[in-house]
C-alpha cells in the first residue's frame, strides 16, 4: 500500500464494486480487494435484472427503488457502457387465478410508487407474440430494467478507481483483524496488514466463514441458480419475463427441494437468458444438466417457439441467501467499524447501487436514504448480545 | 423419454482411431457403440465423398480405410452416425451430477435417434481441428484453414477459389495443395515457415520412416512453388479475399525480411492441428499440454475413458490406428500385443519429430494488430483483450467476463489460444456441457427423464 486508506472494501463483486464506487466519490481513500478478479464470484454468473416487483414490501422495495434511480444515472454517467436497458418486464400469470392475484399485486405496488399495467391475453401476445396460446395474461412493470451485470461492475470498479480508489486482485483475505475493544484493525492479506479506519465486507456467500474468523456471526447461506444461454437467434423477447409463481420458488423452501421458475430474456449481444432455479447444495458451482433441462422444459412451456432454440452455454451461480430474504448491511454493535454488505440473494445486481450508498453515507456520516437499523446484521444476534449492545 | 443404448464400450468419433477402437473392443469381445458426427465413418481424414457416404468401402479413400471401413460394416459395432456427444458423465470424474452412483459412463447424444449411451468403458477418438493463427484479414471471407478446403474438396468436390495461396509450416500444406490443384485450382504459393536447413537438421531421425519420405517427395513433384522461411502476414479485400501479402520470416516465424503479396481469391493456412478435448475435459480428464494426458494403454485420468488418436497427441491416421486398437482392446478388458506399444513408440517417434520442426513458433503471435479480431463469434479484438489484461485480468474466466471472448458458438474452440496468449502464462477455458450446441428439446428431455 502505498498509503493508509480510509476504508478497506473485500470483494470486487457488484455490491463491493458499488460500496467502493460510492465511498470513492465522497471523496473516501478506498482500497478494494478480491480474492479472484472483478465479478468472478455471484456477479459473474447471474443475468442482471433490477426489478421491482418482485421485492419485499417493507425493507427490500425501497432500497430496490432507490437502486433502480442510481442505475438509471450510473448507465448516464459511468463511462463505460453496461447494456443497461429499461426495457420493462411482464409477469406472465399461467393460470386465472395467478393472474387475480398477479393483478393484486400490481394494485399494491402502484400504491408505493411501482407502477404496473394489467394485460389480458390478448395484449399479453401483442407484447410478446411467442407467449403460449393458453397463457391467460399478465402484468407490464414498465419501470424494470436490465443490464450486463459483468460489464456493469467493471464500469463501477473503473469509475471507483477514476475517483482514486486503490484495487488489488488475486488477493485473498485471511482475515478480518479486530482490536480486543471489538473494533476492526484491517485486513491481513498473504502478504500484510492492511490498516483502515473501517472495513467494509462484501464477500457474498463466502462472507459467513470469512467473518466466523473473527468472531462474528453473518447467517449467509448458499443458494445455487443456473442459467442456460441460447444461440443468437432472430427470436426476440422485448420485454424481461418472469412467471407469477417466481417470488414463490425465490421465497419458498429453505430446504434442499429444488425450485424452478421461469425467467426468459434477449440480450443485447443478440443471445437469451433462461432461468431460473433455486437450489440449497453449499458450495458446489458445477453445472446440473438435468437442472438446466428443467429450467429449459419451464421457459419452453410459456414459450414454445423456445423448443427450436438452440443452448449454447449453462453456467451456475451462488446466490447469498439471509433467512429473512432481506439483505444485510450495515456495522456491528460489537464492532462500530466493520461494516457489511452481502445478503442479497438472487438481487445483488438490482440493489447493489443504493447499498453502496447506504456503505457510503454511513462512512461519512451523511444521513441515510433509508434506516440502516432495517437492514443490521445485529438482527440475527442471540437476544442476550443483542441485549448488551 | 430417453432412446437409450447399453454398451460395454462406446467410441467416441468415427476416424481412423477410433474404427481401430471399436473393432478392437469387439475382437476382444465386447458389446460396441461407435458414434460420430458426419454421416458415415471415417473422420477429417478419410472424409467421403457425399456420394459415398452409403457405402462400405467408398473408392475414393485409400486402401487402409477402405479396409477398415469394410470391416467395421462387417462387424456388430453398432454404428451411430450424424450424432454429436453434448454432455457426459463418468463415476470417477465430473459431469452430469444425475450419473453419481452409477457404474458406468453416460453419454448425451444429439442429431440421431439413439440419446443416450451408457457404457462401462469409454474411448474418446474426437480427433483435431486446425489450429487458428490470427493475421489482420483472417475472418475475411475467402480465408480458410487448409483443413476446412480440404473437406471442401473431399467431400463436396468443390475449391474454394481459383487463384489459391496456402501457407503455414509442415507436411499437410502440400497435400492439400494437391487436392485443390487436382481440381482445377491454381495454387499461386504455399508459403512455408520453415527453412530447407531446418529439415536437414532432423534428417538423419527423419530417415528412419521411409514412406513418409516417399509419401511427401510425391506430393513435393506436383507442388513446385514453396517459399521457405515466409509466412503469411495479411489478407486484404473487402466483400472477400482479393490479395494475400507474405514475408520472409525470422528462426520464430515472426516476419522480418521482404514483402510479396499475390492477387488471389482464397487464402489456406495450416499452421497444424489442435486436439479436440472439450468431452475430455467436460468429464474431467487430466491435459498434457494440449492433448489429454494418458498412459502405455491409452488409459485417461478418469477410471474408464480411454483416449486414441489426435486427441492424445497429433500424430497422424497410422498413430492413430495403433492407438485406436491399444486403447479399444483395453477398454473391452483384453489382452494388448506387446509389439502394438512398441510401435506406437515407434511412430510416435516420428510425430515427434514433426513437432519439433513444425509447432508453431512464437513470432507468429506478432502478426495480429490491436484491431485484428481474435474471438470472431463476438468479436472481440487483440485491443480489447490487451485492455482487459491492462486492467487487472489474470485468468481466462476473467477475459471471457471483461470482453465476451469465447462465449459464442464455437464455445471457444477457435479463440481460445489466441486469447490465452496475451496472458503472462498459458491458460484454458473451462470445459463443461453442453461441449456442442443442441436443440432445447434434447436439454429438455435430461430433465423429463
Amino acid at each position: 500500500m502505498s498509503s493508509r486508506p480510509d476504508v478497506v472494501v473485500v470483494g470486487a463483486g457488484v455490491v463491493g464494486a458499488a460500496c467502493a464506487y460510492h465511498l470513492a466519490v465522497a471523496g473516501v481513500r478506498v482500497h478494494l480487494l478480491d480474492r479472484g478478479h472483478v465479478a468472478s464470484g455471484s456477479s459473474g454468473a447471474c443475468e442482471g435484472n433490477v426489478l421491482a416487483w418482485d421485492k419485499e414490501l417493507e425493507r427490500e422495495l425501497p432500497l430496490a427503488l432507490r437502486s433502480a434511480e442510481l442505475w438509471e444515472s450510473l448507465a448516464h454517467r459511468l463511462p463505460d457502457d453496461f447494456e443497461y436497458d429499461r426495457k420493462g418486464s411482464i409477469v406472465v400469470a399461467e393460470t386465472e387465478q395467478e393472474l387475480t392475484a398477479s393483478a393484486e399485486r400490481a394494485r399494491v405496488l402502484a400504491g408505493l410508487g411501482v407502477p404496473g399495467e394489467v394485460l389480458d391475453a390478448h395484449a399479453l401476445r401483442v407484447e410478446e407474440p411467442h407467449s403460449a396460446p393458453d397463457l391467460p395474461g399478465g402484468v407490464l412493470y414498465p419501470g424494470d430494467a436490465q443490464l450486463e451485470p459483468r460489464l456493469a461492475t467493471a464500469a463501477l470498479v473503473r469509475a471507483a478507481v477514476a475517483h482514486g480508489a486503490t484495487l488489488s486482485l488475486n488477493t485473498p483475505i485471511r482475515a478480518v483483524v479486530r482490536e480486543p475493544s471489538g473494533r476492526a484493525i484491517g485486513v491481513q492479506t498473504a502478504t500484510e496488514l492492511i490498516t483502515a479506519d473501517a472495513v467494509v465486507v462484501a464477500a457474498g456467500v463466502w462472507i459467513k466463514q470469512l467473518l466466523e474468523g473473527c468472531g462474528l456471526h453473518v447467517p449467509v447461506t448458499p443458494r445455487k441458480g443456473q442459467i442456460v444461454v441460447l444461440e443468437r437467434s432472430p427470436v426476440v423477447f422485448r420485454r424481461k419475463l418472469s412467471e407469477a409463481g417466481y417470488v414463490a420458488a425465490v421465497e419458498g423452501g429453505d430446504d434442499a427441494a429444488l425450485a424452478i421458475a421461469m425467467v426468459v430474456e434477449s440480450t443485447q449481444s443478440g443471445t437469451a437468458l433462461l432461468g431460473s432455479s433455486r437450489q440449497h447444495v453449499g458450495f458446489d458451482r458445477e453445472v446440473d444438466i438435468s437442472v438446466a433441462g428443467a429450467i429449459a422444459a419451464r421457459a419452453a412451456r410459456f414459450f414454445p417457439v423456445l423448443n427450436h432454440a438452440r443452448a449454447l452455454r449453462v453456467y451456475a451461480g451462488l446466490r447469498p441467501l439471509t433467512p429473512d430474504h432481506i439483505p444485510i448491511i450495515g456495522p456491528f454493535a460489537e464492532a462500530p467499524n466493520l461494516c457489511v454488505a452481502t445478503g442479497h440473494e438472487g438481487a445483488g445486481i438490482g440493489l447493489a447501487p443504493a447499498t453502496g450508498e447506504l456503505v457510503a453515507d454511513w462512512y461519512t456520516g451523511v444521513p441515510t436514504q433509508l434506516p440502516l437499523s432495517w437492514y443490521s446484521p445485529d438482527r440475527f444476534a442471540p437476544v442476550e448480545l443483542g441485549a448488551a449492545s | 423419454m430417453m432412446e437409450e443404448l447399453q454398451v460395454d464400450v462406446a467410441v467416441v468419433g468415427g476416424g481412423p482411431a477410433g474404427m481401430s477402437a471399436a473393432l478392437a473392443a469387439e475382437r476382444a469381445g465386447a458389446k460396441v457403440a461407435l458414434i460420430d458426427e458426419y454421416a458415415a465413418p471415417g473422420g477429417q481424414i478419410w472424409r467421403r465423398r457425399y456420394d459415398e457416404v452409403q457405402d462400405a468401402a467408398p473408392r475414393s479413400l485409400p486402401r487402409a480405410a477402405r479396409e477398415l471401413c469394410a470391416a467395421l460394416s462387417d462387424s456388430s459395432v453398432a454404428v451411430l452416425p450424424g450424432a454429436s456427444v453434448w454432455a457426459a458423465a463418468s463415476p470417477g470424474g465430473r459431469g452430469l451430477s444425475q450419473a453419481a452412483g452409477s457404474a458406468s459412463v453416460e453419454l448425451l447424444l444429439t442429431g440421431g435417434p439413439v440419446e443416450r449411451v451408457r457404457a462401462r468403458a469409454v474411448v474418446l477418438a474426437t480427433g483435431a481441428y486446425d489450429r487458428p493463427v490470427a493475421f489482420p484479414g483472417w475472418t475475411l471471407p475467402g480465408v480458410m484453414t487448409a483443413g476446412g478446403a480440404q473437406a471442401l474438396a473431399k467431400g463436396q468436390g468443390v475449391v474454394p477459389g481459383r487463384r489459391i495461396l496456402l501457407a503455414g509450416a509442415g507436411p499437410f500444406l502440400l497435400p492439400v495443395a494437391a487436392q485443390l490443384m487436382a481440381r482445377g485450382a491454381e495454387v499461386v504459393a504455399v508459403a512455408e515457415a520453415t527453412r530447407r536447413r531446418d529439415w536437414l537438421r532432423v534428417g538423419p531421425r527423419m530417415s528412419a520412416h521411409p514412406d513418409r519420405l516417399r509419401e511427401y517427395a510425391g506430393y513435393r513433384r506436383k507442388v513446385r512453388r514453396i517459399e521457405w522461411g515466409h509466412v503469411l502476414v495479411r489478407a486484404e479485400g473487402d466483400a472477400r479475399v482479393r490479395s494475400a501479402t507474405i514475408a520472409e520470416c525470422g528462426p520464430d516465424w515472426a516476419p522480418t525480411g521482404r514483402e510479396r503479396t499475390y492477387a488471389v481469391d482464397a487464402v489456406c493456412t495450416a499452421y497444424g492441428f489442435l486436439p479436440s478435448v472439450d468431452l475430455a475435459r467436460a468429464l474431467g480428464c487430466e491435459l498434457r499440454g494440449d492433448a489429454v494426458a494418458h498412459d502405455e494403454a491409452m488409459a485417461t485420468s478418469v477410471p474408464g475413458v480411454y483416449v486414441a488418436g489426435e486427441a492424445s497427441g497429433v500424430g497422424g491416421a497410422e498413430l492413430a490406428q495403433v492407438e485406436g486398437e491399444l486403447a479399444g482392446t483395453a477398454a473391452a478388458g483384453g489382452a494388448v500385443r506387446p509389439e502394438l506399444r512398441d510401435r506406437r513408440a515407434r511412430l510416435a517417434g516420428f510425430a515427434g519429430i514433426l513437432g519439433e520442426l513444425f509447432d508453431p513458433r512464437p513470432g507468429l503471435l506478432s502478426l495480429a494488430r490491436p484491431e485484428t479480431v481474435l474471438c470472431r463469434c463476438e468479436d472481440v479484438t487483440q485491443g480489447a483483450v490487451d485492455a482487459a489484461v491492462a486492467d487487472g485480468a489474470t485468468t481466462m474466466s476473467a477475459l471471457k467476463i471483461a470482453t465476451r471472448c469465447g462465449q459464442g458458438p464455437c464455445q471457444g474452440r477457435t479463440c481460445e489460444r489466441l486469447v490465452a496468449a496475451r496472458l503472462p502464462e498459458g491458460a484454458r477455458f473451462t470445459g463443461r456441457a453442453p461441449v456442442r450446441p443442441i436443440p432445447l428439446e434434447v436439454l429438455i428431455k435430461t430433465a423429463e427423464s
